[in-house]
């Protein structure tokens, strides 16, 4: 797969998101008004296999001193809670960024009381972090087309890049077997290639993680 | 058990299927992780399984059945809530003791198998109240698979016990 822009005639401008960001936004709207503030509201199946990827992004952090994370995708804030229940004591300055308004609103009504926590509804971080995470928010495209949504991709990346001081992480779902049907609405991709593409323009290290049991990645970049 | 599900128990078969399909085998590659693959991973790290831990917490967090109607998902809970009080064939366990046990040593085996849950008959000649374990089988004709087998007893109604003899009036 080739991941250099292409922009044809007539299509919409390719720094223009706000389609995919409006379509991202409802879907999730969506998902939090049928199940509310759980794993279900936000796409994963249940809380623990949304916990295995948490402790998956955060091998990027440094825990023994510290440190500021953006959490872009936050949902309701489930990472804030696995960080307060794992690493108990540890400081960190949370930032949790969403496309719904709707997350943002259970996120700020479940984690009021949370020091060194706050949430904005935005696609992007509104602040440098030493850290970045994004937990799945590139699987669910949609009825986007997939050229359009690798785009969308590079421009998040980005801007994770471009607010996160030490690192980011982010997760893919991986291909299914060969002749294994799948979901039309999801994205699907093989590591290498945005590993590949995170070391040559962020020109940062890039660690694959994917033997944990899902059939996904997750890529560590740091710089 | 099984009449708690009551109505509900036309959905008894999705609920195994959740079950079968969150411990199947990987397809495909070795790089094609899974359920089993999954549920050892998470097993590793949050000891979903754990002893003295109802195996419907753990169902629970693991949201399976949870994503069927409020009614259904909780006359199901109601169910796995009695394994606590049915035998299992494990000598001196409870089916719940006997199924946690069993699942915690699977998931840390240097080769844990996939897990197959099924039902059988509780009140067909010769059949026994009591959840089954088998170590190891083959439940599924159509795959050259081994696995771990958890039977549940279900029956469409309590059992009666035997109405105890009225004790004769004393002759005055």
């Amino acid at each position: 797969m080739a991941l250099e822009p292409t922009a044809p005639a007539g299509e919409q401008s390719p720094d223009d998101f706000s389609d995919v960001q409006a379509a991202v936004e409802r879907h999730y709207s969506g998902t939090v008004a049928r199940h509310g503030a759980t794993a279900l509201g936000v796409d994963w199946s249940c809380v623990p296999t949304q916990e295995l990827r948490f402790v998956q992004l955060l091998k990027l952090c440094d825990f023994a001193q510290p440190f500021s994370i953006n959490d872009v995708g936050c949902g309701y804030g489930a990472l804030l809670g696995f960080l307060g229940r794992r690493h108990r004591g540890k400081s960190i300055d949370y930032l949790g960024v969403d496309l719904s308004a709707e997350m943002i609103g259970h996120a700020r009504r479940m984690w009021a009381r949370r020091r060194k926590a706050s949430f904005e509804i935005a696609a992007q971080s509104t602040r440098i972090a030493n850290y970045s995470v994004a937990s799945g928010i590139f699987n669910v495209k949609l009825s986007i087309p997939e050229a359009r949504w690798v785009r969308f991709i590079q421009r998040s990346l980005d801007d994770i890049r471009a607010t996160s001081s030490r690192g980011f992480a982010v997760n893919f779902l991986a291909p299914l077997p060969q002749g294994t049907p799948g979901k039309a609405e999801l994205y699907r991709t093989d590591a290498k290639t945005w590993a590949a593409h995170c070391r040559k323009r962020y020109r940062a290290k890039v660690e694959i993680l994917a033997a944990y049991g899902m059939r996904e990645f997750t890529l560590l970049v740091s710089y | 058990m099984g009449f708690f599900m009551k109505e509900h128990d036309i959905y008894v078969g999705s609920v195994l299927e959740q079950f079968n399909l969150r411990f199947a085998p990987a397809i495909g590659g070795k790089e094609n992780y899974g359920g089993l693959e999954e549920m050892v991973e998470l097993q590793k790290e949050f000891q979903i399984f754990k002893e003295g831990r109802p195996f419907k917490t753990s169902i629970a967090a693991l949201n399976i059945g949870g994503s069927m109607n409020h009614d259904t998902k909780n006359r199901w809970y109601k169910t796995l809530d009695l394994l606590r009080k049915v035998k299992s064939n494990v000598p001196g366990q409870s089916g719940d003791k006997a199924i946690v046990s069993a699942l915690i040593r699977n998931l840390a085996a240097k080769k844990p198998l996939p897990v197959y849950f099924t039902s059988h008959d509780a009140t067909a000649p010769g059949g026994k109240s009591e959840v089954r374990i088998t170590e190891k089988g083959r439940p599924l004709y159509y795959m050259k698979r081994d696995y771990m087998i958890v039977s549940f007893p279900f029956a469409t109604e309590v059992a009666k016990a035997p109405a105890a003899k009225k004790a004769a009036k004393p002759k005055k």
